[in-house]
């Protein structure tokens, strides 16, 4: 603990090709991701913001939250940024995520302070 | 954009049907920009459609429309598409949607209509054989955002719309009745696509000569529910509708479960449908039965049902029609052949069930039954205007003005379906002594799923024998247990049939997905002497087989539910127990648990949160959960406090507490009037005090009053019956549930808004310790976005100091200042953070 915070973890790693078929139902693709997420609609892409979200589950231990209440944007240097938009959530106090991508998959780190 | 407002419950049924006397439909048009402008003139300010979004249902009235279309014309002469271009749709019904298909019209671009299940190959045949230039689409639908081409998204047009001035457009008249107006393809993804040309002569005469047997009255609404990219729809669903002044409701979602709370909520007299939809409604129907333990009385009222008058089986099922709404009177079929059993059933709920045909190339009615004349198993008698007669085979071929002129560059096609001006349908038919026709057998084996959506066999036995090394296949829509399923007889081979499935699939549209393999017993199908296959035989057998089968299983939804469970698990259905855990058990990682949420809301039509199947939870679990499915959580607004006398009384009471607080408060106005005239708003404030309610109230001029209704803390004034009721009856006060029932509030919201009424809310959650403005909490984003209405900031300054939070009477007498901004038009597109974000700026700086 550090003033009282707690720092909390999560990861996800998945497959692009899953995603790509995951994202065919556009009812699915509506229950996971915000427009704005997606401006840039390509499979690999929305692997990385999908496995964002998944580790940002993984690390507050939710897992009947809604994908809606997490929200994944870019900064203009194209570092992602995960936005927590749900007053059900516990308060954060500051949250950090990084993406990367290789060999058809895509893997997510999320940091959480609580 | 469109407009807000209150609209009165239609009251119908046969009183309407007395009015209809009084109805003038449109008449005397050539062209589709002709007849948007007639019905605009006629109908002006009538209300054409409802777009039911999750939350709120927006009124767009003729003149909506009109103005849309003005605006998109602008838009498109900005994007250089011109008179002769093509443009693809592919995207969800709406109203943008229709503006999209008017804009096309008036300024003679042709429209290339595609189904949303189109996979991106199919998408960019298209875009090469009709060189479309441009494809409109939503941003959800990932086969065209996937194609590498300009995209239009319906979902940016409101907010893209509103920086063209609409005054100076006009339309094109150089437009003529020959000229081609849309390209319909009606192939799905491995064939060539078969692109029908549409002039805007085809499509009016259709329109006139439907219109000359149905009429309606101006109180009706009808639900869509078939794809605008289908013909049926948009000459069924909304030319006709338009003619008569009917009033079109677009849900936002097409599953049965919705669309009873719609058909309810909407009170909706009309449905177009094919038959494969009023199964599932039916299936909703009979899944209710049972879960209330009612299923031996409808079984029983089914039967005695036929003997009574429409009167009293409308009675009879009154409690079956009350889930449906009261109010749904008729239903028109088509698209595919209407099951005896079926129409039966809907016949004998009092709901008359009108079966109609057409083919595309037909645009697309030949005939219709219809109030007059109707008789059981027929398609109804021939429109006039088009003629009809058969060959010696019994092939029906039609003529007639509404007939296309051919098929986009394939002349070998256009010359043997169109022979000497007469269409050859390819059905065969029978015309009785009273100028009924019957279908008798269908020469394309088409598959139609509930939405409306076309599926070519052809087409997945292509890929199935090309993909899978299977010699011959046989793909037709099994019927199992009510349901339609994509099954694929084929003749043995090294493959085992899920491998099949899974090669066959990869190459597949979404709607084209084989559900199931049958492996044909014999070595070959029975042939025909020239080796053609007998589909009918086979079909039939296949039936069969399932038909034994089926009475096996334990109960339909248990066993239907195992089956996808297996499917989505790649178990074999022996492995998959009643408490099994779907994630420890199955190994259902998150992608496999939306995969199943959407596999459960296809095959069965209802809707699935992806939150209920999580890591606790056994397949005992999910078959309670799809089988009680609840009815959505059902949110009662109460109505007594905003009749009239009641908002009359609260006026004089406000009044008097008023005229009370002037002892120690004084309330100055400041900044813009605000008239709720172009609202209704979303008022959002800083809150100081307990007196920041009445202060607002205070400086809104009476009319503005009537319709204000306050969102209130649920904890602070709901806790006690005494303060809700009073905070009810005094600012017209709905609770806001401060700890998260977020669906809750934005129902009232949504409820609040459509009937015309603003809302005043504080943002920051609670009133301020210190005098300075707290953070607002994140609901307000959501909330703005959901609803889609502009929002005023309203700065209060002064009650802290008079009567801060903590003190039982008012510290001080003194002023306060009550100063109203200017309405600022969220961006659906911005993030809840960001607009939460810009909204406490603009509140601070205010």
């Amino acid at each position: 603990m550090i003033n009282g915070l707690r720092a909390r973890i999560g990861c996800d790693i998945v497959s692009i090709d899953r995603v790509d078929q995951l994202i065919e139902n556009p009812d699915t693709v509506k229950k996971i991701f915000h427009s704005t997420e997606l401006e840039r609609f390509t499979a690999e892409h929305l692997s990385g913001i999908f496995a964002v979200k998944e580790a940002g589950f993984k690390a507050l231990g939710l897992s009947d939250t809604p994908w809606l209440s997490f929200e994944v944007n870019y900064e203009s240097s194209g570092k992602p940024i995960l936005r927590i938009s749900n007053d059900l959530l516990p308060d954060t106090a500051s949250v950090d995520c990084s993406i990367s991508h290789d060999g058809g998959m895509a893997m997510a780190t999320v940091i959480i302070m609580l | 954009m469109a407009l807000y407002c209150n609209y009165a419950a239609p009251d119908y049924d046969r009183i309407g049907l007395i009015l209809m006397s009084q109805v003038e439909k449109i008449t005397g048009y050539k062209t589709l920009s002709d007849f948007l402008t007639k019905a605009c003139e006629k109908h002006g300010q009538n209300t054409l459609f409802i777009e039911n979004r999750r939350y709120r249902n927006i009124i767009w009235t003729y003149d909506d429309l009109l103005r849309t279309v003005r605006a998109n014309i602008a838009y498109f002469n900005n994007l250089g598409i011109k008179k002769g271009d093509k443009v693809i749709i592919c995207a969800p019904n709406g109203p943008y949607w229709v503006s999209m298909y008017f804009t096309c019209a008036c300024m003679g671009v042709v429209l290339v209509p595609l189904d949303m299940g189109s996979s991106s190959d199919f998408i960019k045949k298209t875009i090469s054989i009709t060189k479309s230039k441009y494809i409109i689409t939503s941003r959800f639908i990932a086969s065209a955002n996937l194609v590498e081409s300009d995209k239009i998204f319906l979902e940016d047009m409101e907010v893209e719309l509103r920086k063209y001035p609409v005054a100076k457009v006009k339309f094109d008249d150089s437009i003529k009745a020959d000229d081609v107006f849309e390209i319909v393809f009606s192939s799905g993804s491995t064939g060539d696509p078969k692109g029908i040309l549409l002039t805007h002569k085809n499509v009016c005469a259709n329109l006139r000569s439907l219109s000359k047997m149905l009429s309606f009255p101006k109180n009706y609404r009808l639900l869509s529910i078939v794809p605008l990219s289908h013909m049926l729809e948009q000459t069924g669903g909304l030319l006709c509708p338009m003619t008569w002044g009917v009033s079109v409701v677009y849900p936002y979602a097409v599953k049965p479960k919705v669309i009873a709370n719609i058909l309810r909520e909407q009170k909706i007299t009309l449905i177009l449908a094919v038959p494969a939809f009023l199964q599932l409604l039916r299936n909703t129907i009979e899944r209710t039965a049972k879960q209330t333990g009612k299923s031996r009385q409808l079984n029983a009222a089914m039967a005695t049902a036929s003997k009574l008058s429409k009167s009293a089986r409308r009675l009879l099922f009154k409690q079956v029609r009350n889930q449906l709404g009261r109010h749904v009177t008729e239903v028109y079929i088509g698209g595919a052949h209407l099951d005896y059993g079926l129409e039966n059933f809907w016949n004998n709920l009092g709901i008359s069930v009108y079966q109609g045909y057409g083919l595309t190339e037909a645009s697309p009615l030949i005939s219709v039954n219809t109030r007059k004349n109707n008789r059981a198993y027929s398609v109804g008698k021939i429109l006039p205007g088009v003629k009809a007669k058969l060959t010696e085979e019994g092939e029906i071929l039609v003529k007639g003005d509404n007939i296309s002129q051919g098929y986009l560059n394939d002349k070998a096609n256009t010359k043997s379906t169109f022979k000497d001006g007469w269409l050859h349908t390819g059905d065969i038919g029978k015309i009785d002594k009273d100028g009924y026709l019957y279908i008798v057998g269908r020469k394309k084996n088409v598959i139609v799923g509930p939405s409306g959506m076309n599926i070519y066999p052809e087409d997945i036995e292509r890929v199935v024998r090309e993909e899978a090394g299977v010699k011959d296949v046989v793909v037709h829509g099994l019927e199992h247990d009510s349901d339609i399923v994509i099954t694929a007889v084929v003749l043995k081979s090294d493959n085992k049939p899920k491998d099949i499935i899974e090669i066959a699939n990869r190459r597949l549209a979404s709607h084209q997905k084989i559900q199931k393999v049958i492996v044909w017993p014999d070595d070959d199908f029975p042939r025909t002497p020239t080796r053609k296959t007998l589909r009918n035989e086979v079909i039939e057998k296949s039936q069969q087989t399932v038909d034994v089968k089926g009475k096996t299983a334990a109960s339909p939804i248990s066993h239907r539910l195992i089956e996808i469970l297996a499917e989505v698990s790649k178990l074999p259905v022996e492995k998959i127990k009643q408490n099994s855990n779907i994630v420890d058990d199955l190994g259902l990682d998150s992608i496999r648990r939306l995969e199943l949420v959407s596999k459960i809301e296809d095959t069965m039509g209802i809707e699935v949160s992806e939150t209920a199947i999580n890591y606790g939870v056994k397949v005992r679990d999910l078959i309670k959960l799809v089988d009680s499915q609840p009815s959505a959580t059902i949110v009662k607004v109460p109505k007594w406090n905003n009749l009239y006398p009641v908002v009359t009384l609260r006026l004089v009471l406000q009044g008097v507490v008023f005229t009370a607080f002037r002892i120690f408060q004084k309330v100055d106005t400041d900044g813009d009037k605000l008239d709720f005239v172009g609202g209704p708003y979303i008022l959002i404030a800083n809150h100081q005090s307990n007196l920041d309610a009445p202060s607002i109230v205070k400086s809104l001029p009476v009319s503005a009053r009537r319709q204000l209704a306050v969102a209130a803390a649920k904890d602070y004034f709901y806790e006690n019956k005494l303060t809700a009721f009073l905070s009810r009856l005094m600012f017209n006060a709905f609770p806001l549930d401060r700890k998260g029932n977020l669906n809750e509030s934005l129902t009232y919201f949504g409820k609040a808004l459509d009937k015309g009424q603003s809302i005043l809310i504080f943002p920051e959650g609670t009133r301020t310790l210190t005098g300075e403005m707290n953070e607002f909490r994140k609901g307000i984003g959501i909330i703005a976005k959901e609803m889609g209405t502009p929002i005023v900031p309203v700065k209060i300054s002064g009650n802290y100091e008079i009567f801060p939070k903590g003190s039982a009477f008012p510290k001080k007498i003194g002023k306060t200042t009550v100063k109203f901004g200017k309405p600022i038009h969220v961006s659906r597109y911005d993030t809840h953070d960001a607009i939460t974000d810009e909204l406490e700026k603009i509140l601070k700086e205010l």
